[in-house]
C-alpha cells in the first residue's frame, strides 16, 4: 500500500501546500509546531478538507477536488492517534478499545482480547482512563485505532506527554506494530531522536511547505537549508 | 408535559448551535433566547398573533381540525414550553461545547455515523449538563404564568397552572389555599435547584 498526499489549504495567516509520497513504512512529518504537520493528518482523516489537490491510498481517492470525490471521515479506514491520546473519559479501558468494532459480540470479544494481550493491557479492562498512567493510555489508544485494521495509521506526537523513560518503551512499542501490520504509519513529531528510532523517511516541514525528504540519515548528513538544520540542533 | 418535549427539542437546538455552521445561526440563537428576556406577556402576546384563530399557524390549525389551541390545557403546555426552551438551550448547548472536539473526531475516524456518535459520546459526556438544563426547564414550565395567562387563560380544572391558582386565591382572598400551595412551590422549585446544583457541579 502507498499513501499520495497533494493538498494546499489557505486559513487565515497560513498556507499549506504539500506534497510528498510514501510506501508501507513509517514517514515521520517533522517540523516546528505551526509548520502544519497536524493539518495534514486532518486532511487525511477527512477532518479537514483541504481546498485543493488529492489524497490517494493504495490507489483509492480519499479526496480528489478535480473530481469532486471527498470521502466521509467513517468510510476512510484510517487509525487516529491523538497526543493525549484523546479516550472517552466515559468508557472502560476495553470499550474503548472495543468503540469502532461493529458486528457480532463475540467477535468483538475474540479482537478486543487478542489486542489486550498484544499491548499488554491484561488486567486494566475494567479501568476507566482517569485511573491509568499516560503510557498505558496511549497503549489504548493504539489499540482502539489498530482494531479495525485500518489502511494506515497516523499518529500525532503520540509520545511527547510521555516521559523519557516511557517514551523509550513505548517507541519499541510503535516498531512493533509498524512491523506487525504491514501498512503506511505516519509519525508527527518535532523530536529527531525520535525521527531516528522510529522512521524509515522523513518529510521535513516549514511553513506549509515540504522542504526537504529522505531517509534520517540523509537528513543528519545534508541538511538541505538553514531551517533543518536549527531543527536537528534543536533536537540534539 | 412541557418538560418532556423540552428536552428533546431543546437538545436539537442545542447540538445544532454548538456544532454546525450556517447562515442565521445568530437570528436561530436569538429567537430562541427571547422568551427569557421578553416580559412573558409579550412572549403570550406573540403566541395569541401566531396560535390565536386567526394566526399564521392557528388559523391554519383551525382549517384542517376546526380546533384552536386558545384556553385549552395544550396552551398551558405550549406557553411553558416556549418559556423554558431557552433555559434548555443554554445549559445543554455550554454542556455539548465543552466536550472536547478530538472525542468526537476519533469516533468518526473509527468508522461512526454522526446519529452513533451522538448517543455514544456527546450525549453521555454532556449528560450532567442536560440533567441541569432539564430541572431548570421543569422549574421555569412549572412556574410560567404571564404567557399561560395570556394564551390559556385561567379556567379552573382546566388551565389553571399552580401559579395562577395561587393569583386566584390570593385575589380571591382564600389565604390558606394559597400559602399552602406557595410553600408547596417554593419547595419543589428549591429540590429542582438542588438537583440542577448537584449535577452542574460533578461535571468531571
Amino acid at each position: 500500500m502507498s499513501i499520495e498526499v497533494k493538498i494546499s489549504k489557505q486559513v487565515p495567516g497560513f498556507t499549506l501546500d504539500v506534497k510528498w509520497k510514501m510506501g508501507n513504512e513509517v514517514s515521520a512529518l517533522f517540523g516546528f509546531s505551526g509548520s502544519g504537520k497536524t493539518m495534514t493528518l486532518q486532511s487525511i482523516a477527512g477532518l479537514l478538507k483541504p481546498d485543493a489537490g488529492y489524497i490517494r491510498i493504495a490507489g483509492k481517492n480519499y479526496f480528489d477536488s478535480t473530481s469532486g470525490i471527498n470521502m466521509k471521515t467513517r468510510e476512510r479506514r484510517v487509525g487516529y492517534v491523538f497526543q493525549d491520546s484523546a479516550l472517552f473519559p466515559h468508557l472502560s479501558v476495553v470499550k474503548n478499545i472495543a468503540f469502532g468494532l461493529a458486528g457480532k459480540k463475540s467477535d468483538k470479544l475474540q479482537k478486543t482480547s487478542e489486542m489486550i494481550e498484544l499491548f499488554g493491557l491484561a488486567g486494566l479492562e475494567k479501568a476507566f482512563p482517569c485511573e491509568i498512567s499516560g503510557g498505558q493510555k496511549q497503549r489504548v489508544a493504539l489499540a482502539r485505532a489498530l482494531i479495525g485494521n485500518p489502511e494506515l495509521l497516523l499518529l500525532d506526537e503520540p509520545l511527547s506527554a510521555l516521559d523519557r523513560p516511557i517514551r523509550n518503551k513505548m517507541q519499541e512499542v510503535i516498531k512493533e506494530v509498524s512491523s506487525r501490520y504491514s501498512i503506511p504509519i505516519v509519525l508527527v513529531t518535532h523530536d529527531f531522536s525520535e525521527v531516528q528510532k522510529l522512521a524509515d523517511k522523513v518529510i521535513v516541514y516549514s511553513d506549509g511547505n515540504v522542504v526537504q525528504t529522505g531517509s534520517p540519515e540523509e537528513l543528519r548528513n545534508n541538511p538541505s537549508c538553514p531551517e533543518v538544520n536549527e531543527l536537528l540542533e534543536g533536537a540534539i | 408535559m412541557a418538560t418532556c418535549l423540552v428536552i428533546p427539542v431543546g437538545i436539537f437546538f442545542a447540538y445544532v448551535l454548538a456544532q454546525k455552521s450556517f447562515k442565521g445561526k445568530d437570528l436561530l440563537d436569538i429567537v430562541l433566547t427571547l422568551p427569557l428576556v421578553l416580559p412573558p406577556t409579550v412572549t403570550g402576546y406573540y403566541l395569541v398573533i401566531l396560535f390565536g384563530r386567526n394566526g399564521p399557524v392557528g388559523s391554519l390549525i383551525y382549517d384542517l381540525t376546526g380546533w384552536t389551541i386558545m384556553f385549552t390545557w395544550e396552551a398551558a403546555v405550549l406557553a411553558s414550553f416556549v418559556v423554558a426552551l431557552p433555559l434548555m438551550v443554554k445549559t445543554a448547548r455550554a454542556a455539548l461545547e465543552s466536550i472536547d472536539q478530538r472525542l468526537i473526531d476519533v469516533s468518526y475516524t473509527l468508522g461512526h455515523s454522526e446519529s452513533a456518535t451522538l448517543f455514544k459520546v456527546i450525549l453521555p459526556l454532556a449528560r450532567k449538563g442536560l440533567i441541569a438544563g432539564a430541572s431548570l426547564a421543569f422549574a421555569r414550565a412549572m412556574g410560567e404564568f404571564g404567557a399561560t395567562l395570556m394564551l390559556a387563560g385561567n379556567i379552573t380544572g382546566k388551565t389553571n397552572t399552580a401559579p395562577l391558582a395561587i393569583y386566584s386565591y390570593a385575589s380571591s382572598g382564600d389565604w390558606s389555599s394559597a400559602n399552602g400551595m406557595v410553600l408547596l412551590f417554593t419547595a419543589v422549585s428549591g429540590v429542582i435547584l438542588y438537583i440542577s446544583i448537584k449535577s452542574t457541579s460533578r461535571i468531571f
